[in-house]
C-alpha cells in the first residue's frame, strides 16, 4: 500500500491534447493496456441554447450566431483518446462524425463522451462500450471489440418513444451479465441544454446491447417526481445503486438486488441528501472501498440552485454499508432519522474548505481511496450582491478569496476512510484555469486523474510511486 | 425540554447578551421594553431566594442594583456557578437578532454548543403576528400594524447562518423543529449524545416534562413573563401532528392578504429544507 504524494504526479496530457475547447474529461477507463479518455466540447449553438430558443430571440439570436461564427466557436464534438503509458503516447481513436442539417450546415454528431465501460454479454462478443452525447436527437452508443475501432450499436431509444429527449447517458454499469444505464440531460424543454435533468429518470437494462434490447427496470423517478434524474449508477456488494438529483429535498440513493422479474424491487436507502436537505441536491460520485460505498454530494449546477446566495455551499461525503446503515465521513454533523451523524473524519463540509464544492470523483488505488474535488471559485455566483445580508467581514473574506484564487483543485486520500490527507490543494500548482478533478482511474501504471478547466483544455495527470513512474511521463 | 435534562439547566429569556454590562442591559430594556427583564429577575429570584414571588422579584432588583457594573459575562458565570454542575441552556430569541449578540455569546462561551432549531416561516410568522395582535388588544396599542414577522424570521436565520461559518465542525447542529417534535424519542437522545451528556430512559422522560421547570408558569405580577406566554400558560408537552406548511401562497397573517414570501425568505427556507 503506497500512498501517492504530490510529487508522485506528473502531467501526461495538457491543453486538451491540442484542442483548448475540450475542457473536461467526462469519461475515463482502463482496458487492455491502455487508458481511454473521453472528451468533448461546447454545444452546437451559442450559450447552450437550442435552435428554437435562438429563433425566439429574433435579431439577438442572429447576432449570437454571427458572433459565434466570427469567433470560430465551432463545436469540436466528442473525441476518444487512448494513452499507452508504456510508450507515453496518445492516439485519437474516435472523433464524432460530421453530419449535415440538410441546409448546408455540418456539425459533429456527438457533443461529448460521458459514459464508458467494459462489458461482456452472454450474447455477443462484448468489448468497450461508450455513450456519446448528441448535439441533436438521441445519444449514441458505441462499441469496440478491439479497443481501437468504435462502431454504433442500436439502442432503439431505450424502448422510449422516437421523439424522446434523451441526448445523453452518464452511466454505463455492468452487473451479472447485464448492462444498466439512465438518460441524463435535455436538449429541449426550457430552450437550452440541461445537463443534469431528464424527462426519463428511469433505470434501463439490457443483456444484449448489440441488439439494443433495452427495458425499463425501475419506476420513473422511483415514483417520486421530485427526483429529476438518475446521475450515478454503481455496483456494490452485489447490488445496483442509483443516485438521484433532487433539488427540492436533497438527493436520494436507491438500491436493488436485480432479482426476480423487472421492474425490480428498489429500496430507498438514503433520502433528503442524507439529512442535509437541498444543499446536497445531487450525488456526484460513488465508489466502493473496504466494505462501504462512499457517496459524494454537492449543490447542483454549481451555484445555480437558488441557494448560492448563502454559499459557497461545500459538498459532503458519506459512506453506506450493505445493511443500509450509513455514516457521515465529511460534512455537517446533524441529527437524522437514522441517528446522530458526526463527521468521522473531523472535517466539515468541503473537507473543511468552504470553497471545495465537494468530491466529484472517487477511486481506489493500491489500498487508498482518492477523492478528486472541484473548487467553487471558478464560478462567482456566490459572491454577495449589493443587497446581500452577509456580514461585512464575511463578504470581505469571500471577495478576498475570490480575488486571490489562482486556480486549482483538491485531491484527497485515505487508507481507512476516516483519516483524510490532502495530496494537493491547488491542482499541483499548475494551470490556473483548471478547477477540478472530474475522473479518477486506477491502472497497473498508476492512478490517472482527468481534469476540468474553464479554458485552455483538459489535463490528465498520472500518479505513480517512484519505482513505477519511469515510463510514460511524456505528453 | 432540554432544560429538564438532569445535567442541564434551562434558563428563562435572560437577554443578557444585549449588552456588555448588566447596567447597560437593564437601562436598555427599561427604556424600550421592561418585560424583557422579567426573565433575568425571575432567574435571580429563583436562584438567590429560592422562589419567584413579588417579594423575591423585588429582592432581585435590590440584588441587581449593586451589581450593575458587572459584565454580562460575569453575570452568566454567576448563574452558571449557582446551578453547577448542571450546564446552562440559554435560549433568548434576542440572541440571534443581531450579529453582535451572537459574537458576544461566542466570546463569552467559545466552547458552547449551538443548536439551530428551525421552524417553517409561515407558522412562525403567524404566531408572531397573533401574539402581537393579542397584546395590542389588551393594551390598546397598534404594534401589529408595523410588525414585519417575515423580516424577523429571515434576519434571525441569516444571522445564524452567517455566524455558523466561524464555528469548527460539530459545534453547531441544526434540526427542524417539525422533525424534532414529530419524533422526540428519536431526536432528543441524539442531542444528548452530541452534548456528551447522559442518555437514558430516565433523562428522556425528564425532558418530556418541561412543566417541571421552576420557570414553567407565569411569574408574579411584577415579572410575569420571561418566556413565550403560550408556554408559560400551557407548559406540558403534548404530542400532536404538525401540519405541513408551504412557502407558496398568500400570507394569511397579513392584511390585506396580497403578499407572498420574498425571494430572500424563500431561499433561506429552502436551504433549511422547507418547501
Amino acid at each position: 500500500m503506497t500512498a501517492l504524494r504530490r510529487e508522485d504526479f506528473c502531467c501526461v496530457a495538457r491543453e486538451g491534447l491540442g484542442d483548448p475547447s475540450a475542457r473536461i474529461v467526462q469519461a475515463m477507463f482502463w482496458s487492455g493496456d491502455g487508458l481511454y479518455v473521453g472528451t468533448g466540447g461546447r454545444s452546437r449553438y451559442p450559450l447552450g441554447l437550442s435552435a428554437s430558443a435562438l429563433a425566439r430571440l429574433g435579431p439577438l439570436g442572429d447576432r449570437l450566431r454571427q458572433r459565434d461564427a466570427t469567433q470560430q466557436n465551432r463545436p469540436i464534438g466528442a473525441r476518444l483518446w487512448r494513452f499507452d503509458p508504456q510508450r507515453g503516447d496518445w492516439r485519437q481513436i474516435y472523433r464524432a462524425p460530421e453530419v449535415s442539417n440538410g441546409q448546408g450546415e455540418c456539425y459533429p454528431r456527438d457533443r461529448n463522451i460521458r459514459a464508458a465501460t467494459v462489458f461482456a454479454s452472454a450474447n455477443g462478443p462484448g468489448g468497450l462500450y461508450v455513450g456519446a452525447s448528441a448535439m441533436e436527437g438521441a445519444f449514441h452508443l458505441l462499441r469496440s471489440v478491439d479497443g481501437v475501432a468504435f462502431v454504433d450499436i442500436p439502442h432503439h431509444n431505450l424502448g422510449l418513444p422516437p421523439d424522446a429527449d434523451i441526448p445523453s447517458v452518464r452511466a454505463l454499469c455492468p452487473l451479472n451479465g447485464r448492462l444498466y444505464t439512465s438518460p441524463v440531460g435535455k436538449l429541449r424543454g426550457r430552450g437550452m441544454l440541461d445537463d443534469n435533468i431528464s424527462d426519463y429518470p428511469i433505470v434501463f437494462e439490457t443483456d444484449d446491447p448489440e441488439q439494443g434490447a433495452w427495458r425499463a427496470v425501475s419506476a420513473s423517478a422511483f415514483g417520486d417526481p421530485t427526483n429529476l434524474s438518475i446521475n450515478e449508477l454503481v455496483v456494490f456488494a452485489g447490488a445496483l445503486y442509483a443516485g438521484t438529483l433532487n433539488i427540492q429535498h436533497g438527493y436520494q440513493v436507491w438500491k436493488t438486488d436485480v432479482q426476480g422479474a423487472s421492474p425490480y424491487r428498489w429500496r430507498k436507502v438514503l433520502e433528503r441528501g442524507a439529512g442535509r436537505g437541498p444543499a446536497a441536491s445531487i450525488v456526484t460520485c460513488m465508489a466502493a472501498f473496504r466494505g462501504a460505498l462512499y457517496i459524494g454530494s454537492a449543490l447542483q449546477r454549481q451555484g445555480h440552485g437558488g441557494l448560492d446566495r448563502y454559499g459557497p455551499i461545500p459538498g459532503e461525503l458519506v459512506r453506506l454499508y450493505p445493511d443500509d446503515t450509513w455514516e457521515l465521513v465529511v460534512g455537517e454533523s446533524r441529527p437524522t432519522p437514522q441517528g446522530l451523524k458526526v463527521a468521522m473524519s473531523g472535517l466539515g463540509a468541503g473537507f473543511g474548505d468552504r470553497f471545495n464544492r465537494g468530491p466529484w470523483c472517487l477511486a481506489e488505488h493500491e489500498g487508498w481511496l482518492y477523492a478528486g474535488a472541484s473548487d467553487w471559485r471558478i464560478f462567482k455566483t456566490f459572491l454577495p450582491g449589493p443587497d446581500s445580508h452577509l456580514s461585512a467581514r464575511y463578504k470581505a473574506a469571500l471577495r478576498d478569496s475570490q480575488a486571490g484564487y489562482r486556480g486549482g483543485f483538491a485531491l484527497w486520500r485515505t487508507a481507512d476512510g476516516v483519516t483524510w490527507e490532502p495530496v494537493t490543494c491547488n491542482g499541483f500548482g499548475d494551470d490556473p484555469a483548471i478547477y477540478a478533478v472530474r475522473t479518477l482511474v486506477s491502472t497497473p501504471f498508476g492512478l490517472f486523474a482527468g481534469t476540468a478547466g474553464s479554458r485552455g483544455g483538459f489535463q490528465v495527470w498520472r500518479g505513480a510511486a517512484a519505482s513505477a513512474s519511469s515510463a510514460g511521463n511524456g505528453g | 425540554m432540554l432544560g429538564q435534562h438532569p445535567q442541564l439547566y434551562g434558563l428563562l429569556e435572560v437577554n443578557l447578551l444585549a449588552g456588555d454590562t448588566v447596567g447597560g442591559v437593564v437601562k436598555l430594556f427599561r427604556r424600550i421594553r421592561p418585560t424583557s427583564l422579567n426573565g433575568l429577575l425571575r432567574t435571580i429570584a429563583q436562584l438567590e431566594y429560592g422562589a419567584q414571588t413579588e417579594d423575591t422579584v423585588n429582592a432581585a432588583w435590590d440584588w441587581l442594583h449593586p451589581r450593575m457594573n458587572w459584565s454580562t459575562r460575569r453575570m452568566f458565570e454567576h448563574i452558571a456557578a449557582a446551578v453547577a454542575p448542571r450546564r446552562l441552556i440559554e435560549k433568548s430569541p434576542l440572541n440571534v437578532m443581531r450579529p453582535v449578540f451572537l459574537q458576544r455569546m461566542y466570546r463569552y462561551f467559545p466552547q458552547a454548543y449551538y443548536l439551530h432549531l428551525t421552524r417553517h416561516p409561515r407558522p412562525t410568522c403567524r404566531s408572531i403576528q397573533q401574539m402581537v395582535e393579542e397584546t395590542d388588544a389588551k393594551k390598546g396599542t397598534r404594534r401589529a400594524e408595523e410588525l414585519d414577522p417575515e423580516g424577523l424570521w429571515r434576519r434571525a436565520h441569516e444571522n445564524i447562518l452567517d455566524f455558523e461559518r466561524q464555528l469548527p465542525p460539530g459545534q453547531m447542529m441544526r434540526i427542524r423543529g417539525e422533525d424534532l417534535l414529530s419524533d422526540i424519542d428519536g431526536y432528543l437522545p441524539q442531542i444528548e449524545a452530541w452534548l456528551g451528556i447522559d442518555s437514558t430512559p430516565t433523562t428522556l422522560e425528564a425532558m418530556k416534562h418541561p412543566e417541571c421547570s421552576p420557570y414553567a408558569c407565569m411569574g408574579p405580577s411584577n415579572a410575569p413573563f420571561g418566556s413565550d406566554p403560550n408556554y408559560l400558560k400551557q407548559p406540558h408537552y403534548q404530542p400532536r401532528p404538525i401540519a405541513e406548511a408551504r412557502l407558496d401562497g398568500l400570507l394569511e397573517f397579513r392584511t390585506p392578504r396580497q403578499e407572498v414570501f420574498s425571494e430572500a425568505t424563500r431561499r433561506i427556507a429552502q436551504q433549511l429544507g422547507y418547501r
